[in-house]
């Protein structure tokens, strides 16, 4: 075995806040090897970032305190060391890169300028011989053309090719150990598989070390040669990649493993009523240009899209991230305007107005990704449900409401005593239920969820995928599941339509889609999400 | 933030809850009572400060002055005019024999003048005049509480009129945008290069200067500071999902501004509401002390910092006024620090 590059010794960190300290990582011991691809999996709390980011001393230093533990590299221990020592280190021999590429990256400056900065500042570089070597990193990062590419600013790369500049930034000094911290979760899932494979081919390439640290598992089992399982602050487990998947020791990582969505598929029957069904869906953008924003090109959003929906039924609708997925389901719910036919029973919903659409709303409902930012902060639980029973349920009193809200958080799995309290102390799974809740109470027969699972952890994200199927069985819904995830979609879809650039690419029953995909696009998707281990 | 724990404050309701964050904030707290009781007591000035007495007993007969007007002729006077209560003879005439008085504790209201000073005016602070006089023999105590009151409640009164006009334009333009919002917002920036100040002097040549003219020019002008910031929270805001949920639902676009997005605008409202409101107390004491603001016989704290400039050796003037203003001034900003905190409901 190669010999030990860093080692972490019992390391605590607290945070302190105004209600007191709090513990997020309580005594942490790990070694990472030279050329070793170590990973920390946890999910969200855990003390995964807190772990790495100690690593380089990230944190904000008056409101972090290192109660004890030591970080031994090149027989210095960092706990101790200086801030000017870190920043010798930091971008030099140990460097990072970070989740968000929108965010990492400046947008004021070149991305060429951003990795010279590196450059210049550890190895005093001139300007040219820094420019040569960025664009030889951008090459070797896998970007297209980088002699042009090095001069364009930010906002002009997609999402992978940002991570990349990232990489490229990272990789600059020749780091001996690079840490990653959740690099591919912003991403497509195919993007996900190439930056991953980047990262193998540069470790073989350089041999250094990478500690990758994520909350996805099945990432890390073709990925890392070790694994360090965490929850709450402590590593749980720690194997051999092999090892852990093929044996795991602990019950929290069996857990995690085991958190794979069920498919209880077979058990939800659809009936042959069609509930909502439409012809030659369009939404088109129009590009406007100029002083007087006159109409140069449009963008096609959707286009060109059939849809039947059976009842107590799940589509699920597949892409990668500006495929046109989301505007599909909301244009098929008239939120955004469209072409084409849509009707929900024996209305022609297509033709009818705002005002019309007003008193079926309640028949079509949604739930949204991000369960932080689908409940007013300023309304209590209570308020929030109720808002939709005294819109289209006006005859209730207020004792009979406030039972039938009772009556559906118990439904969604929450006490009663959340009616009076507000969405933030609420954790995400909880905030999600309530805002399943929310669309519940007012007996809908269509509803749209977008991604209801993606800002969730896999243990919480399993429980609410279940409690849609449960709700699903109970109150015969129909269900548009729009998501990224192929396996969440496998596991809830009675049928997948496959979309890319706005159009429909495949279509059909799960099986026949995801198990003998007729088209290369599918195949693609399939391979990098489904059939990862 | 996880759920599950502080389970304490269950049951009780979010108003509630916000007064007790507002009561933990000590200093909001106290600096509420202490306003509280100023303004209260200010607002019973005219029992409390009054040349007029409060009830006279004449001949077996009860009189009211400070309600109803009685000429001097009613208690035995010369004049068919209005008694002038602190004259030694009519004094003399309404207590002599059975006849008594009841006066308010301070026998000055802001325009009485104190005849019977030893000293020239402006007056330093006597028994008689407790803060002295102005250069025209009013008493500055007197006229400090009405100016106060008055300065207090012009304040209460633009404030609401620009807020109320700041948050519907601001919400309509947000909530609406394209081309509404831009024929709007250039609207909006005509009209806030008008020359606020001219348009003041101009004003005030024309007409006669009075409050009610004050709170119009000004409220003209006074909302469009805040119709920027809540126009462009309505704006961030109608995207975020819990308003698609809102519209989902089949919501009106009335009750989507009122229950979704203005709570969660609010923000700039609260944050600027102490600064608004000092403000305005301030713009109506810089206009009266450059006198283009109310009319001289009005209590004004502007006019007495005027007068105390023009009698620089009079420091009970100048001293008095400011330390009014301070005073105001300060308690409005604590007790709107608080305010913010308490209606922040994050904060547990």
């Amino acid at each position: 075995m190669a010999a030990k590059l860093i080692q972490v010794e019992n390391l605590k960190v607290t945070f302190k806040t105004q209600v007191g300290d709090i513990e997020a990582v309580r005594g942490v011991s790990f070694d990472i090897h030279q050329s070793e691809n170590v990973a920390i999996v946890g999910e969200s709390g855990s003390g995964k970032s807190v772990t790495a980011l100690s690593l380089l001393k990230l944190h904000d230093e008056r409101r972090v305190d290192y109660p004890a533990g030591r970080i031994i590299y090149n027989n210095q221990d960092l706990m101790i060391a200086s801030e000017t020592e870190m920043r010798d280190l930091r971008g030099k021999d140990i460097s990072m890169i970070f989740q968000e590429p929108m965010t990492s990256l400046n947008p004021l400056y070149p991305v060429g300028v951003q990795i010279q900065e590196t450059l210049k500042l550890h190895r005093n570089m001139d300007s040219q011989a820094a420019r040569d070597i960025a664009i030889k990193l951008l090459d070797r990062v896998g970007i297209k053309d980088p002699k042009h590419k090095i001069d364009s600013f930010p906002h002009m790369l997609s999402g992978g090719q940002r991570q990349r500049v990232m990489i490229a930034m990272a990789l600059a000094c020749d780091p001996v150990l690079l840490i990653a911290d959740e690099p591919t979760t912003a991403l497509d899932v195919t993007v996900q598989q190439q930056i991953l494979e980047l990262l193998r081919d540069l470790q073989a390439e350089t041999g250094m070390s990478v500690l990758l640290i994520t909350h996805d598992l099945h990432l890390v089992r073709r990925f890392a040669d070790r694994v360090c399982v965490m929850h709450r602050g402590q590593i749980v487990e720690q194997a051999s990649s092999k090892e852990l998947f093929r044996n795991p020791q602990n019950q929290y990582t069996r857990y995690l493993l085991d958190s794979e969505p069920e498919t209880r598929i077979a058990e939800i029957k659809p009936t042959d009523k069609i509930v909502v069904e439409a012809e030659g869906i369009q939404v088109y953008f129009a590009i406007r240009k100029g002083f007087f924003k006159r109409k140069v090109g449009e963008v096609r959003a959707v286009d060109q899209i059939d849809i039947v929906l059976k009842q107590g039924e799940t589509l699920g609708i597949v892409g990668e991230s500006g495929s046109g997925k989301t505007t599909l389901g909301m244009a098929l719910l008239r939120m955004v305007e469209s072409s084409g036919r849509i009707r929900f029973h024996d209305h022609e919903i297509s033709t009818y107005h705002e005002r019309q659409m007003r008193p079926l709303r309640r028949f079509f409902q949604i739930v949204f990704q991000d369960p932080f930012s689908s409940l007013s902060p300023r309304m209590t639980v209570e308020q929030i449900v109720a808002e939709g029973l005294k819109l289209h349920f006006p005859d209730l009193s207020k004792t009979q409401r406030r039972q039938r809200i009772v009556k559906t958080l118990a439904e969604v799995g929450l006490d009663s005593d959340a009616l009076w309290r507000y969405p933030h102390e609420f954790s995400g799974g909880q905030r999600q239920r309530i805002a399943v809740a929310r669309t519940v109470i007012l007996e809908p027969e269509v509803i749209l969820l977008d991604e209801p699972t993606s800002a969730l952890d896999v243990s919480v994200q399993k429980q609410v995928l279940s409690l849609l199927s449960d709700l699903q069985v109970s109150h015969k819904l129909s269900y548009l599941f729009i998501s990224h995830d192929l396996r969440v979609v496998r596991a809830m879809s009675h049928r997948v339509i496959v979309m890319r650039d706005g159009k429909v690419v495949e279509a059909g029953s799960v099986e026949q889609v995801f198990d003998h995909p007729q088209q290369q696009y599918t195949r693609q998707l399939a391979q990098a999400s489904l059939y990862n281990e | 933030m996880s759920a599950g724990s502080e389970s304490g404050h269950l049951h009780i309701s979010p108003g509630r809850r916000a007064w007790l964050r507002f009561k933990a904030n000590r200093r909001g707290y106290i600096s509420l009572w202490l306003f509280s009781i100023l303004f209260i007591s200010s607002l019973l000035a005219e029992v409390l400060l009054n040349d007029k007495p409060l009830l006279v007993n004449y001949q077996g007969e009860l009189y009211f002055p400070f309600v109803k007007s009685y000429p001097e002729t009613a208690f035995g006077g010369d004049f068919e005019t209005e008694a002038d209560y602190a004259d030694p003879y009519v004094r003399e005439l309404i207590t002599a024999g059975d006849n008594w008085v009841i006066d308010p504790p301070i026998r000055y209201d802001f325009n009485a003048i104190n005849f019977q000073s030893e000293l020239p005016y402006p007056a330093p602070p006597s028994s008689q005049n407790l803060l002295g006089t102005d250069d025209r023999g009013r008493d500055v105590f007197a006229r400090l509480v009405y100016g106060f009151r008055l300065s207090v409640l012009f304040a209460f009164a633009l404030t609401a009129i620009g807020i109320v006009i700041g948050i519907l334009t601001g919400a309509v333009q947000g909530y609406f945008s394209g081309r509404l919002d831009l024929v709007m917002q250039r609207i909006i920036e005509v009209w806030s290069s008008m020359p606020e100040l001219y348009l003041l002097i101009i004003f005030a040549s024309i007409f006669q200067p009075s409050i009610w003219l004050l709170i119009i020019l000004l409220s003209l002008f006074g909302w469009m500071g805040l119709s920027d910031y809540v126009r462009a929270e309505f704006l961030r805001g109608r995207n975020l999902d819990y308003v698609r949920a809102a519209r989902a639902m089949g919501q009106s676009n009335r009750a989507i501004m009122r229950h979704h997005l203005l709570p969660n605008s609010m923000t700039p409202v609260i944050t600027f509401l102490p600064f608004r409101i000092s403000g305005s107390i301030m713009a109506l004491t810089s206009l009266d002390f450059l006198g283009l603001g109310v009319p001289p016989t009005t209590p004004s704290l502007g006019e007495l910092l005027a007068q105390g400039k023009e009698n620089i050796e009079a420091w009970w003037l100048s001293l008095g006024t400011f330390l009014v203003l301070v005073g105001t001034l300060m308690l409005l900003i604590f007790i709107g620090e608080a305010l913010r905190e308490a209606l922040d409901t994050r904060k547990s």
